[in-house]
């Protein structure tokens, strides 16, 4: 069992070796440099919006209007 | 629309590049790729330990940046903090899909990669680095998160705290813990501090 001065030299002692330790990881040029080229064969940046699109509402409504018109001219009279 | 390259070099910052990828201007995504993506990589590495994987979701990572850049929201903390989010989703993805494949035993789970900068390298099969990386896996992902931007990107607890989405004491708090978890992690796995 450590006593709170054993536990506060362990911690110094690791946040020592953590520092020493840890350094920054380069990547591959190679690597870098194909993702960048890969990334940039993409012709624009796809700005995502909402997909909303009028006039294909409009179009539809007047298509199912002028078919119910139709149907409704065509029907036999009781 | 003018490009990137129609800027001085003195007027190209982070923060107009990150409008003008906004926009829609590739040199302008270029000009952030350039300058994090080795930082992404270097975190990417360290959570999962395995140069290919990192590759991976580092190349992951940016795509998912490049195509989701129009939906951005500049909330004021830079703009690492959303590429740092979009890598730490992802990684909790492969812990969760890798979790999925077989355990493997520990000894392979250390990777040497083979750059002479790697830091497995450099120590050259060093057990106690591979156990303090071990032990630093086996913390939860934000304490993970918190150590490899303090001790690998060197940022500051007031970066750290922009990019985590906490306060500064906040990030005091969740260091002294995550100091006190690897402490008991490495205990576990037979490290023995100098």
């Amino acid at each position: 069992m450590m006593n709170s001065f054993d536990e506060l030299s362990y911690i110094n002692s690791l946040e020592k070796k953590l520092s020493e330790s840890l350094r920054p990881v380069r990547p591959d040029p190679s690597f870098i440099h194909t993702l960048k080229t890969k990334l940039s064969q993409r012709s624009n940046i796809n700005i995502e919006r909402p997909v909303t699109h009028p006039e294909l509402i409009i179009l539809g409504i007047g298509l199912l209007t002028g078919a119910l018109i139709v149907w409704l001219m065509r029907r036999p009279k009781s | 629309m003018g490009s990137i390259q129609e800027y001085g070099l003195n007027e190209i910052n982070e923060e107009n590049a990150v409008r003008r990828a906004c926009e829609g201007d590739p040199e302008a995504f270029s000009f952030i790729y350039e300058r994090y993506v080795s930082r992404i990589y270097s975190y990417v590495y360290y959570r999962i330990g395995s140069e290919a994987d990192a590759e991976d979701i580092t190349s992951r990572v940016f795509y998912r940046a490049f195509g989701h850049i129009g939906n951005y929201v500049d909330k004021g903390v830079p703009f690492s903090a959303w590429l740092y989010r979009i890598a730490h989703n992802l990684i909790a993805n492969w812990h969760r899909d890798s979790h999925r494949r077989k355990e493997v035993p520990l000894e392979d789970q250390i990777e040497m990669p083979g750059h002479a900068d790697h830091p497995e390298r450099v120590l050259e099969k060093s057990q106690e680095m591979e156990l303090l990386l071990h032990g630093i896996r086996r913390l939860s992902p934000d304490r993970q998160q918190l150590l490899i931007l303090k001790f690998v990107e060197d940022y500051s607890n007031a970066e750290i705290g922009e990019i985590m989405g906490k306060s500064e004491g906040a990030i005091k708090s969740l260091y002294h813990r995550a100091l006190i978890a690897l402490r008991e992690e490495m205990t576990k796995i037979g490290y023995q501090s100098d």
